[in-house]
């Protein structure tokens, strides 16, 4: 051991402990969950399980509301996604490229909802939006979404921007772009890190609401985690773990669902 | 900017050279459409084109840093103007091809810019600006980011590149050669108007002003009159002669330095600084006198043509 470790440099030490700790921080936690959903009687300190089952796996799969939460997870989460990137792109860009009165004062409007809590901010919408008859529907969900991850998506969005600078902008103006020309051929290509970060962060805050989505929802509208919270007041471990890997499973295929759009956007840019 | 009222002949070279914030950049925004007039107008070949928008105007702005988009190759930057007009694939590769040919950058055509060295990345910028041959091309001091050498030769070349496409250009810098170099026509820019109009050797030997001999003349810009450099002389102290024909300003030899491989003083004085020719008799931090014969210094003309600019 010791005659390997005098034949590390220092750039393979660093790099053999990081990807010790990379491991123990997000590899390790994984097996533990997948072991526990298929375990049987597995309690602290014993390393491994007395056995293994499909049990936990049968009941989620046999819950008749699963198909439906995730659609509905998915749905709310896709607008919720398009929606931010509607809202952030202008908002990012107003904020980075243009000085005008007010905009420290709307700067903190905007970040605002990050420093409130979000379940206040519901309780109070909750009442306008019965007046507009959205509560109790996904649409109303949708919104009340936009709360916790717009001010995020507008940082985001934002550091983008300024990232990219006006004067690439003014370039392709005085070259003969118009304003749309200017979006689609110069900030788009440019700014897909940004919007692939903003997608993401979003989706993953909105995967994750239950108490804003019970509010505003009423109990009608049924998330994966509508479903999956309540099973926390139980004693079934392994179904709780089974849940987890489904929650950790969406992000993973929305990140392939990104990629490809990516693609996709490339593709129509470079027609342009 | 302030009452600034000038015309450019078809084909002309114009330069405007001034201290940094007195309004060159802004008027070259301006021309572009990228910042509105308060008042007056800008005609392009006798049309009005205040109202029109920077990319409905034939007018291109080669900017200081040369912007080139990164994520496109230097062949899709260049083409990406005739991309706007909608000219053919066939002709945007032929035009784009030929003009990187002639800023001799060819083989890079498929490189990005970020593999390119900061002149490379001027000269496809200029590249991309001549390919699109507008009525008016406007340079905002593309040479100040290189070192000295790299913009002398760039000069050059760029010089003779909007010679041959035929290119009326407004050339602006606060480099006091670039500014003699480049234009066909030099302005004197101060606080947000022109305080002098003529001829590069004309402006640069004959300032109608101290205001512009302190910006551009070559010598010394006294109170009563200029004197030109190639009447200028260093002596000691000591040397001062009791002849009244002589007009004496005190110095100091900051430097002995080399200009076109000829050994001159660069001498610091109450106003600035000048480069005199060296006799080789003075050194580095010596107290000197920079004299001249009265007679050769030259009264400020204070000349105005007819729309009052100075000429």
């Amino acid at each position: 051991m010791r005659l390997f470790l005098k034949g590390l440099g220092k750039r393979e030490l660093a790099t053999s402990f990081m990807l010790i700790l990379f491991i123990i921080l997000f590899i390790l936690p994984f097996i533990t969950i997948g072991l526990k959903s298929v375990s049987v009687g597995w309690r602290w300190p014993a390393l491994l399980p007395n056995g293994l089952s499909l049990d936990a796996w049968r009941s989620i799969m046999k819950d008749p509301k699963l198909i439906e939460s995730l659609v509905t997870t998915f749905k709310v989460a896709f607008l919720v996604v398009l929606l931010n990137i509607l809202l952030a792109i202008p908002a990012a860009r107003a904020l980075s490229h243009y000085t005008f009165k007010g905009k420290s004062i709307i700067e903190g409007l905007l970040l605002s909802p990050i420093l409130i809590p979000g379940i206040l901010l519901a309780m109070g919408l909750q009442f306008t939006m019965i007046q507009f008859g959205i509560a109790d529907k996904m649409i109303g969900v949708v919104f009340v979404h936009l709360i916790p991850t717009l001010p995020y998506a507008i940082r985001v969005m934002r550091a983008g921007y300024e990232r990219m600078g006006s004067s690439l902008y003014e370039q392709a103006s005085v070259l003969g772009a118009g304003l749309f020309t200017r979006f689609f051929t110069i900030a788009l290509p440019l700014l897909l890190p940004s919007i692939r970060s903003l997608m993401l962060l979003t989706f993953v805050i909105s995967l994750g609401q239950y108490a804003l989505t019970a509010i505003i929802g009423g109990g009608t509208v049924i998330t994966l985690p509508m479903l999956y919270y309540p099973y926390f007041s139980s004693s079934n471990d392994a179904v709780i773990a089974g849940f987890s890997i489904l929650f950790a499973l969406l992000p993973l295929l929305f990140i392939g669902f990104v990629e490809v759009m990516m693609r996709l956007v490339i593709r129509a840019v470079n027609r342009v | 900017m302030q009452n600034l009222s000038f015309h450019l002949e078809e084909g002309e070279h114009f330069t405007v050279v001034g201290p940094s914030g007195c309004g060159k950049s802004t008027l070259l925004r301006c021309l572009a459409g990228l910042e509105n007039l308060d008042e007056g107008d800008i005609y392009l070949r006798e049309k009005s084109i205040v109202r029109l928008k920077p990319e409905n105007r034939s007018v291109v702005l080669m900017f200081q840093d040369s912007l080139l988009f990164p994520h496109l190759t230097v062949l899709e930057n260049v083409t990406y103007g005739l991309k706007r007009k909608k000219v053919s694939k066939t002709e945007r590769m032929s035009q784009a091809e030929r003009m990187l040919k002639k800023v001799k950058l060819f083989k890079w055509k498929d490189a990005f810019p970020h593999e390119l060295s900061g002149g490379q990345k001027q000269r496809v910028s200029l590249a991309r600006a001549l390919v699109l041959k507008p009525d008016l091309l406007l340079l905002d001091e593309p040479f100040s980011s290189l070192d000295a050498t790299l913009r002398e030769s760039l000069r050059g070349e760029v010089k003779d590149l909007l010679r041959e496409e035929g290119i009326t250009s407004l050339f602006i810098t606060h480099d006091r050669d670039e500014a003699i170099e480049m234009g066909d026509r030099l302005a004197v820019m101060l606080e947000g108007r022109f305080i002098q109009i003529g001829l590069p050797y004309d402006v640069v030997t004959n300032p109608s002003s101290m205001e512009s001999a302190k910006i551009i003349g070559e010598g010394l810009a006294l109170e009563e009159g200029f004197i030109p450099l190639s009447k200028l002389k260093a002596i000691p102290v000591q040397d001062k002669p009791s002849n009244q024909d002589f007009t004496f300003v005190s110095g100091k030899v900051s430097a002995v330095t080399v200009k076109n491989n000829i050994e001159c003083y660069r001498i610091s004085w109450e106003q600035g600084s000048v480069l005199v020719m060296s006799d080789g008799r003075l050194v580095a931090g010596q107290e000197v006198l920079l004299s001249a014969k009265r007679e050769e210094m030259k009264k400020y003309s204070h000349k105005k043509d007819q729309w009052g600019l100075a000429q």
